[in-house]
């Protein structure tokens, strides 16, 4: 036989024997203590029969096995268990008084007070919060628990009864059809007033429990939303706590007398439909309440012209509503303002369900939104979306709704790992509750895979900088960003620009897929796909797209010069050199830069097919801001000053380049002194050699002419440049060209100032002192 | 009693009550009803009115209204008299609504159950065809709170059953826009 039923059997002995059933409910007390919620369960509801409304047991009764029911109270009101708060409130509320009394006749009841308050106390915690439900979110859990709310409206008017003063008794009713109705048994009449002043245990402090109570009790009023339920409920239970203690008329009608329903707000939890009909609802018990205080005497005097138009108003409106369909459209509708959604409106740390849907909404699950397939929508534009999202979202409410969502997922974990428990501990399987899971490792793509990835990536990254729209918003969002981003923002990305997009491009194709000792050749075909993407971008429109490939240019050598010296300097110290030796070795090492030249020679080329003579100063710029030059690339200047049309262009850089450019000055030289042969520019070019190049064309002197012209390493003086460029590389480039020539010339030249058919006073400034300055930029 | 008769063929424990002091039924002319103290089977008054006038009282369906209600219970009771023990009151007219709140404030005693009483009127027009319309409304709404109250057992219910039966009201109301709703929780 089962213990409920062993149980049932106690029951039903007691109740067929009233003498033994003290005996009965003693020995069932410490059964309540149990962990069984079934059992306990049992318990509650036995005692709540055994005090409540159907009690076969006299009071004299009720106070001895009370008495002793403390301790099986006082386990059972902890329990988070609907059915067991119910009943154990429904039995506190029956006993309250009767213990209440005893108290007051027992001063040295110390136990049965302080028990009896702490059980009180213990239900009452629960009345603001959504017991018996877990909290969810402030706003929906007002209208979660009336089921455990609608038993503690009952304890509290208990309560408050007891603990205020009975200064007056009810006066008679003046509806004549109730006249001849036997009045309510004055079973509650004993108050605070009936306790001796000097009660050392029910005190001054317990007549203002009383009325804190009172208070806690009618703080729903004063919500900006409405629950009908627990509303209705309390303006109910409102009538006979009046009629016992009238003096309580006017805290309770202050705060009623200031409800009104039309200057509530729509909960974002409930229909607009709902929000009228409780509105109506409400109204209507507040009616017949206020009608029933009238007719009984319990409207304070000072309150009676204002409950009597609030009265007035609410017949009104209920005249009006007669025979109305309550939704149909009304003028007042307009009126009506949902109450703001603060938080989320699912923010339930249990999900419905363990789909994705159910794991990661947070939004009204009835929202027909919320059944879109998002896998309808093209993989590429979903990360867009989420991407904006992501970047438009508050970095505090994006940790709460992580919160919300990690929450979900552990409770489900340790769901699942309950049931795949139990199961476990039948069969004696070899469960190990320690073991932590591990995801799997995700599949390695393949190279083609990889490819194709990168191509859609790089598709984005195009596709991005095409869109100004899409640019502007991030920069408008980026200022919000949090700390980390703002970091990111110092370092390389100052101001978001159309363009921005590329430094990260580059840098994905430098640092992100190549990195040092991880060059494979795999790798550097995927290099190789940026590097072809962003060179098409450039070919596109060469005139506008200088400075981007100028600073792809700066990243590609820069990080190639890095990568190689880290090689070197590895070789050197494994050959067993000490650390000063390799710095020495390397810096004065040639470092080579293959990428680098082969890109930037494939970049002349198409430049120097292309070019128009309009583009003369953006082509000069090109050549004056690319990181390095060498022999070969120089050289390639060669073919642009021999096409007829277009030959200015390539002397005035080569003019350039010797005036600004000192490392490459002497192929520079080499380059006109090929074009000595050409017919058309003969003369200027002799003119130029003359002119720097005077050791060996000079009038005076064709002696040094078998030495060659000075050469620089271009390496080191490039190094300098690049150093600074990489401090400054987001600065306009305006700038870094003053950085540069400022080193070259004791004048600050300007890229619009750099090259002039008739040359400058500020070109002539530069030429005078050139030898001194290229020391200048060697410090 | 329609309503009764509806509830009660679907299985539902169900009683039946009047709200005001006597049971008032159209006589020979308005101003002579026939008046009956509550606690006169049905079936009494249904022979003495036969006997009184057969053909009026089958003409104004008088009658067949007491035959129907004769076979669902012995005789009309008094709201005022009853013993509460329900879930769900359900009225038919405002008034009686309004009458049964103002009772429930009266009787509201310390020492009862504090058990929630769901109190709502279901605005009927007091005619034969609107009663059955009504009553079929009212049955409608007993099923949809018994799957509601299943519902709100289950172990994983994230609301109880008196915090949803708002919803239920409005989904009804919406459903029936010319039966106008009106709720209350007392308690028993």
């Amino acid at each position: 036989m089962s213990e409920i039923e062993n149980l049932d059997k106690a029951r039903d002995l007691a109740v067929s024997n009233l003498d033994v059933y003290p005996q009965v409910l003693r020995s069932i007390y410490p059964i309540a203590a149990n962990n069984n919620v079934a059992i306990q369960r049992w318990c509650a509801l036995f005692f709540a029969d055994s005090f409540g409304k159907t009690s076969p047991l006299a009071r004299n009764i009720k106070l001895d096995v009370g008495l002793d029911a403390l301790d099986a109270l006082a386990a059972l009101a902890t329990v988070a268990d609907a059915a067991i708060f119910v009943n154990v409130t429904h039995t506190v509320t029956a006993l309250y008084d009767i213990l209440f009394v005893y108290v007051a006749e027992n001063p040295n009841a110390s136990s049965t007070w302080i028990k009896l308050t702490a059980i009180r106390d213990a239900l009452l915690a629960r009345w603001n919060t959504p017991f018996p439900f877990a909290p969810q979110n402030d706003e929906l859990d007002r209208y979660r628990g009336a089921n455990a709310k609608f038993p503690l409206i009952k304890l509290m008017v208990k309560v408050v009864l007891l603990h205020t003063a009975s200064l007056d008794k009810p006066p008679p009713p003046r509806d004549p059809r109730l006249r001849n109705r036997t009045p309510p048994k004055p079973s509650s009449h004993f108050g605070f007033s009936e306790v001796a002043p000097n009660h050392p245990l029910i005190t001054r402090a317990s007549e203002a429990d009383g009325l804190r109570i009172l208070d806690l009790m009618l703080a729903p009023f004063k919500q900006e939303t409405i629950n009908s339920g627990v509303l209705t409920a309390i303006i109910n239970a409102l009538p006979y706590l009046l009629r016992h203690r009238a003096h309580l008329g006017t805290q309770v009608f202050l705060v009623l007398e200031k409800f009104q329903s039309y200057a509530k707000l729509q909960s974002n939890y409930e229909s607009v439909n709902t929000f009228k009909l409780l509105r109506r609802f409400v109204d209507r018990t507040l009616k017949v309440f206020l009608n029933h205080c009238f007719r009984n005497q319990l409207i304070p005097a000072e309150l009676e012209p204002k409950l009597t138009t609030m009265a007035n108003v609410l017949q009104t409106r209920a005249d009006e509503q007669r025979r109305h369909n309550p939704l149909e459209a009304a003028s007042t509708d307009d009126q009506i303002r949902k109450r703001p959604l603060s938080g989320f409106f699912n923010s339930a740390k249990v999900a419905a369900s363990n789909s994705y849907r159910d794991m990661w909404l947070l939004g009204d699950p009835k929202d027909e939104n919320h059944l879109f397939d998002v896998s309808s929508i093209p993989p590429d534009t979903l990360i867009k979306m989420v991407l904006i999202g992501l970047n438009k979202a508050e970095p505090k409410k994006l940790t709460q709704a992580l919160e919300i969502v990690a929450a979900r997922y552990a409770n489900a974990v340790s769901v699942q790992m309950k049931t795949e428990m139990t199961p476990a501990a039948e069969s004696d399987d070899e469960y190990d509750p320690e073991a932590t899971y591990t995801l799997p490792a995700p599949k390695v793509l393949t190279f083609e895979q990889k490819k194709q990835q990168l191509q859609v990536i790089i598709a984005k990254y195009f596709e991005t900088a095409g869109n100004a729209t899409a640019s502007q918003k991030l920069h408008a969002t980026s200022e919000s960003l949090n700390g980390v981003s703002n970091e990111l923002n110092k370092t390389a990305i100052q101001d978001w620009s159309n363009d921005s997009w590329l430094t990260i491009l580059s840098r994905l194709n430098t640092r992100g897929i190549t990195s040092p000792g991880n060059n494979d050749e795999e790798n550097q075909i995927l290099s190789d796909m940026i590097r072809q993407a962003i060179f098409d971008y450039f070919t596109q429109s060469i005139s506008t797209r200088v400075d981007v490939v100028v600073q792809w240019l700066h990243e590609e050598w820069y990080s190639e010069r890095v990568t190689n010296e880290a090689v070197l300097a590895a070789e050197l110290t494994s050959a067993g050199l000490t650390d000063e030796q390799v710095k020495a070795r390397v810096k004065d090492a040639d470092i080579p830069t293959p990428t680098y030249v082969t890109w930037c020679s494939k970049i002349l080329d198409a430049v120097i097919t292309y070019i128009e003579p309009s583009d003369r100063k953006i082509f000069i710029r090109l050549l004056g801001d690319v990181p390095y030059l060498n022999e070969d690339l120089v050289a390639k200047l060669a073919s642009l000053c021999l096409d007829p049309v277009r030959s200015s262009i390539g002397i005035q850089a080569l003019h350039f380049l010797i005036l600004y450019r000192p490392p490459v000055k002497a192929w520079c030289l080499q380059v006109l002194e090929g074009l000595r042969e050409s017919e058309d520019l003969k003369v200027k070019v002799t003119e130029m050699l003359e002119k720097f190049w005077p050791e060996k064309y000079g009038e005076t002197s064709g002696i040094a002419s078998e030495s060659g012209p000075k050469v620089e390493t271009e390496a080191q003086t490039s190094l300098m440049v690049g150093k600074t460029d990489f401090k400054a590389e987001t600065s306009s480039k305006a700038e870094v060209v003053s950085t540069e020539t400022q080193v070259d010339a004791p004048i600050q030249v300007k890229e619009e100032d750099v090259v002039m058919e008739e040359p400058s006073p500020v070109f002539e400034a530069g030429t005078e002192t050139p030898e001194a300055d290229d020391t200048t930029e060697q410090n | 009693m329609e309503a009764h008769r509806a509830l009660k063929e679907a299985g539902f424990t169900v009683d039946s009550f009047g709200t005001g002091s006597a049971v008032r039924l159209p006589g020979p002319s308005i101003d002579k009803p026939n008046v009956y103290p509550f606690g006169t089977p049905y079936d009494e008054i249904y022979k003495e009115l036969e006997a009184q006038d057969p053909k009026l009282y089958t003409a104004n369906g008088i009658l067949a209204m007491l035959d129907r209600n004769r076979k669902i219970k012995t005789a009309p009771q008094k709201w005022h008299d009853g013993d509460i023990k329900f879930d769900v009151v359900f009225t038919c007219e405002e008034r009686c609504f309004e009458s049964v709140l103002d009772d429930m404030m009266t009787r509201a005693e310390s020492g009862k159950s504090g058990k929630a009483l769901h109190v709502i009127n279901v605005d009927i027009k007091d005619d034969h065809e609107n009663a059955v319309i009504g009553g079929q409304g009212i049955l409608e709404l007993a099923n949809r709170f018994t799957e509601l109250y299943e519902q709100c057992r289950a172990a994983d219910a994230l609301m109880s059953f008196d915090d949803a039966v708002m919803d239920v009201l409005t989904t009804w109301q919406e459903a029936h826009p010319h039966l106008p709703l009106l709720y209350s929780v007392c308690f028993e």
